[in-house]
């Protein structure tokens, strides 16, 4: 059977993983396929509306982690500098996630008025079984556009390898985990006050 | 004549040199060219070859540990036509071989071998003349590397003066920091002066600009959300220096912007610290040790310590701003409550820091509003607390009112100014030679 990600041991190296062969030998049934891919389109267009707690609440499990990380540019032939080559820009759970989703909607937050827009592009979408029956195994592309005040139009993209989950006497499933290492090393769309 | 940029009698600037192609020009020469620039810490470089390249204003630079132990830092510009030579951004190397033509060079930056030497050049190339460009002087603060490529300079220490006596208990007397990496990084759009000169000297804007932030993580600060209330006389200081560095204290504030479980284990951690370095360095330095200080290295190097904040805002152009963000940290604290630690530094203050974002924002727009020409000619105020400035027999630096006041943005320009009218050091340094009255005198 398939490995799984939530079952990683730390350090979790995001790049090393995203390239994990094992994870993607079975690949799921059109049934299962179908239900991940209306996961994702749903969630894309709760978070491009901003129902980011609906988005939490309904689409995210409360064992999430969310973990986006930027991996330092080091020579191929480099074997002697043993310092980390990853930062987490987000490394957050269930808590967390909510700390930024309240922080984004408070009427005091200055940035949030008047509205940022967001179009998500999901693409890509491979969906495999893993060890535990409950869990799928969700590799995306995403392209997130952002248009902010008159001028301002920033890009994010990245590939995303999700576990989704189901737990016995649910009907849906929930996001366990999000890993992604970011491709551009220094982003260009001045924050990445984003969810991917 | 143009009119001035900066009236350090009245506490104002002109708002044009937060966006003017002119004025940023003159700054590469008369402030990147002259200053001391954050390079790296040694805990990113510790063994024989180890380098990172980082930046200098502009300027790319390899900085390189050599053979002996000492750092060296050379322009990331191949001496034969100019390639970028190492387009890695750390790693350990005996040498770096440009990928153009192949010429290849010592750590210590000396050419060494060039294809084909003897048949096309003849035994006419001297490789002595074309090691690569030095840095003039690099010099280390308690683990913190700083170039500078003026040999006038001052030394590193003479130039970061009274900012010394409050960096040292948190810096050196913790037992030490380590600088983790690698940094986020990301693109502004504002001036490399707009951050800046907000961490040197703005408490005043926390409580409203990051209310949704104080709001939404509950940290020893969220009491201030929304401007509810002033801190109290006595909560802190402010102080500048003679070479414009200046900070903030916010006194006993040791878990910073941190929140939750984690701030109550950084209390713990921070006091039973504190207790300790009492006995050993006073109880006046053990409190600065564990209070919260915002401040700026001049020009653009800043921080946040306890919260643990390390950043470098590197000018790209007179409005884009490159910006890096490390995490400094103490190091003894236990590995798990250290990794929590770097993960929240990044959380609220990194690439996708729910903090840092509300700061962009301002950044960003005081930087875009100088495209106005009426806009850009007038004069910005950073006057609070103008009449109170003075010099303490206790606290080193000139030192404001309370501790929500602009006598560090005063500070700051105060040298920005002595800087951009010399051209040299020595006319610098005349300048500044009654710099405590210069600012103590000024008044709105
Ligand atoms: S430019 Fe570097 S070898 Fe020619
Ligand atoms: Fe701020």
């Amino acid at each position: 059977m398939s490995e799984n990600t939530a079952n990683i041991k730390e350090p979790l190296v995001t790049h090393r993983v995203m390239e994990m062969q094992s994870l993607f030998e079975n690949p799921a049934g059109p049934e299962l396929y179908r239900a991940a891919e209306s996961f994702l389109y749903r969630e894309a267009r709760m978070l491009d509306s901003k129902m980011f707690r609906s988005w939490l609440r309904d689409l995210v499990s409360p064992d999430i982690r969310y973990l986006v990380t930027s991996t330092e540019l080091r020579s191929l032939k480099e074997r002697r500098y043993s310092l980390p080559d990853q930062v987490c820009l987000f490394d957050d759970d269930y808590r967390q996630l909510s700390i930024r989703v309240e922080h984004d909607l408070d009427p005091q937050n200055w940035r949030s008025s008047p509205q940022e827009t967001y179009c998500r592009f999901i693409t890509n979408i491979e969906v495999f079984e893993t060890d535990n029956p409950q869990d799928i195994t969700v590799r995306s592309n995403c392209l997130l556009i952002r248009s902010r005040r008159s001028y301002q139009t920033d890009q994010f993209f990245c590939s995303r390898l999700d576990t989704l989950t189901k737990q016995d006497g649910q009907d849906d499933f929930k996001l366990k985990s999000r890993i992604i290492d970011y491709p551009e090393r220094c982003v260009s769309g001045h924050n990445m006050l984003v969810y991917l | 004549m143009r009119d001035s940029l900066i009236d350090v009698a009245t506490g104002k600037q002109r708002h044009e040199i937060q966006g003017s192609r002119a004025v940023f020009e003159q700054e590469l020469e008369k402030i990147f060219g002259r200053c001391w620039l954050f390079l790296t810490h040694e805990s990113l470089i510790p063994e024989y070859g180890d380098y990172v390249v980082s930046r200098m204003g502009t300027d790319e630079v390899i900085v390189s540990r050599q053979k002996d132990g000492s750092v060296k830092a050379f322009l990331n510009a191949c001496r034969h036509r100019g390639a970028q030579l190492c387009p890695n951004e750390a790693g350990n190397a005996r040498g770096f071989v440009c990928a153009y033509h192949g010429w290849a060079y010592g750590a210590n930056g000396e050419l060494q071998s060039v294809p084909f030497d003897e048949q096309l050049y003849e035994g006419l190339l001297d490789k002595c003349k074309n090691s690569l460009h030095e840095v003039a002087k690099v010099e280390n603060f308690h683990g913190f590397i700083y170039g500078c490529f003026d040999q006038d300079a001052p030394s590193l220490a003479d130039y970061l003066g009274d900012v010394k006596w409050y960096l040292e208990p948190y810096m050196e007397l913790s037992g030490g920091l380590e600088l983790v990496g690698p940094p986020g990084r990301c693109l502004i759009a504002a001036n490399w002066k707009a951050p800046s000169e907000n961490f040197v000297g703005d408490a005043y804007h926390v409580g409203w600009t990051h209310s949704s932030a104080l709001r939404a993580g509950q940290s020893v600060f969220s009491p201030l959300a929304g401007n509810s209330v002033l801190p109290p006389e006595g909560a802190g200081l402010q102080i500048t220096s003679k070479h414009g560095s200046g900070l903030g204290v916010l006194w006993d504030a040791y878990a910073g912007i941190h929140d939750g479980e984690l701030a109550q284990e950084l209390m713990a951690f921070g006091l039973a610290k504190e207790q300790r370095l009492a006995k050993e360095i006073g109880a006046e330095r053990a409190r600065i040790y564990r209070s919260h200080l915002n401040g700026t290295i001049f020009p653009n190097n800043s921080f946040l310590t306890c919260s643990g904040i390390f950043k470098a805002w590197q000018p790209r152009s007179e409005n884009i701003t490159e910006v890096f963000s490390w995490v400094m940290v103490e190091k003894d604290m236990p590995r798990d409550l250290k990794e929590a630690f770097i993960k929240s530094v990044h959380r609220t203050f990194g690439v996708a820091g729910y903090w840092e974002s509300d700061d962009n924002d301002n950044m960003e727009s005081e930087t875009f509003m100088t495209r106005g020409y009426q806009a850009g000619k007038k004069m910005l105020n950073s006057q609070m607390g103008i009449s109170g400035d003075r010099v303490d027999d206790k606290l080193p630096g000139v030192v404001g009112k309370s501790a929500i006041g602009e006598t560090s943005y005063r500070g700051y320009y105060r040298f920005y100014n002595d800087l951009m009218t010399s051209d040299s050091w020595a006319e610098v340094s005349s300048k500044g030679s009654n710099w405590q009255d210069q600012l103590i005198r000024a008044k709105s």
